[in-house]
């Protein structure tokens, strides 16, 4: 099999290159703090998860072996953690809901103090609706969009098969479109 | 001049206060009273449903799939969180202490054990880098465990003066207690004291540390031997 360059990597870290580790760290961070922050929707939380996945590979890293792409073992470890840690109940929920956001004041006298706090607003809203879908398709639907695992990917991750994947990710898609409903009849402004 | 003066003034004192003249335009403009025509509300209703049509259509197109996934793509795509300016730091200490505790965890028991060359070591072969590995067989633990008693014993004869504290009786007592303890029970390693361990000669730590699963593998006849063996030196005179 034809291992793509990470994977090539964490072989190398398992036969002791301490620095492939620092390469694949360098590589992966922002990809696996995106996922969890996202997942968990508290940044503190979502950074320390990620390094607990981070921690959680190299500890393991001596019964590595290059089965899969190695972005898919990366995530399948980070899903695994994350969900564990939802279950747990350690995790807060968003600072701020949905509703909250909806009927914040606005400061007229700024436009652009506006502009930055519309858009901070409204990516914390993105955030907290996010973070209401049910775990596994909030894990569908981030490994999907954000991270561009194929299905059999996001099933092998969440232990279980292509077509529930699709169901997740078909239900996932039809929450935030009724979650995010009044966003969605303008189109959103590009983020600079 | 004054005519036109006194005139003016007489005009001025005809005119109505400003007060009567609002009353008067008020009852002037409530004359005009228009009223809707017959066909207004049939109008206005025709007018609504075109309203409401047009309002439908625009919401559906608006909300046609093909508008409204890239719209909520779009939405999703606004929240993408990055790494802290503390992230790097403090995942590279957590690894660290990480590598710490595995290198820590990685020691054999017997690198603890494994002291400088043994002044008195005359049993011809090496114990301590085998210990507690795969080769080292029951055979090894009892040969171990005699030439460790001989060590005692030429502890005992000694009678070293330069061992102060605890006495040599009393360490060569705590050894030997140690090692019989060992032998029935596998459990000696908190009998030491730490002092009396830093005091002891390494020959005696080996005995008194004295892997127990090595010797528990020693079956009971070699043990017994092995007691018996430590019973005569400390009986010799």
């Amino acid at each position: 099999m034809n291992l793509d360059d990470d994977a090539t990597l964490m072989c190398r870290v398992r036969d002791g290159d301490d620095d492939a580790f620092t390469l694949l760290f360098a590589r992966w961070k922002r990809p696996l703090v995106r996922f969890t922050v996202r997942f968990v929707g508290e940044p503190a939380k979502g950074e320390e998860l990620a390094q607990d996945v981070f921690l959680k590979v190299y500890r393991a890293r001596e019964r590595y072996e290059p089965r899969e792409r190695f972005a898919a073992y990366l995530f399948r470890v980070a899903t695994n953690h994350c969900l564990n840690e939802v279950r747990r109940g350690e995790y807060r929920q968003p600072r701020v809901g949905v509703d909250e956001l909806v009927h914040e004041p606005v400061d007229d006298r700024n436009p652009a103090a506006d502009d930055m706090l519309h858009g901070a607003r409204l990516q914390d809203l993105v955030r907290a609706a996010v973070c209401k879908l049910p775990p596994n398709q909030r894990a569908a639907l981030l490994l999907l969009r954000d991270e561009g695992l194929g299905y059999d990917e996001i099933a092998d991750a969440l232990e279980t098969s292509v077509s529930a994947v699709k169901s997740l990710l078909n239900r996932a898609r039809r929450a935030l479109l009724a979650e995010l409903a009044p966003y969605l009849e303008q189109p959103t402004e590009a983020t600079p | 001049m004054i005519d036109d003066l006194l005139s003016r003034t007489t005009a001025d004192l005809r005119r109505p206060p400003p007060e009567e003249l609002e009353r008067r335009l008020m009852v002037l403009l409530g004359a005009d009273q228009p009223a809707p025509g017959p066909d207004f509300d049939a109008v206005l209703l025709d007018r609504l449903e075109a309203q409401r049509l047009v309002d439908r259509a625009t919401r559906d197109e608006a909300m046609a799939p093909d508008v409204l996934e890239p719209r909520l793509d779009a939405l999703l795509d606004l929240d993408a969180p990055e790494p802290s300016a503390t992230f790097d730091e403090s995942f590279s200490f957590r690894l660290r202490r990480l590598r710490a505790e595995d290198n820590e965890s990685r020691v054999p028991p017997a690198d603890l054990l494994r002291v400088p060359a043994l002044p008195n070591r005359d049993h011809g072969f090496s114990t301590l880098p085998a210990l507690g590995r795969p080769p080292f067989t029951n055979r090894h633990a009892f040969l171990f465990a005699l030439g460790a008693a001989a060590a005692l014993f030429v502890l005992f004869l000694l009678k070293d003066d330069t061992v102060v504290d605890p006495p040599d009786d009393q360490l060569q007592m705590v050894a030997h207690l140690d090692l019989l303890e060992s032998l029935d029970e596998v459990e000696h390693f908190d009998a030491l004291s730490p002092s009396t361990t830093r005091a002891a000669d390494p020959e005696v730590l080996v005995v008194a540390r004295l892997d127990p699963v090595v010797l528990e593998a020693a079956d009971d006849e070699e043990l017994f031997d092995l007691v018996a063996h430590l019973d005569e030196l400390e009986a010799m005179p």
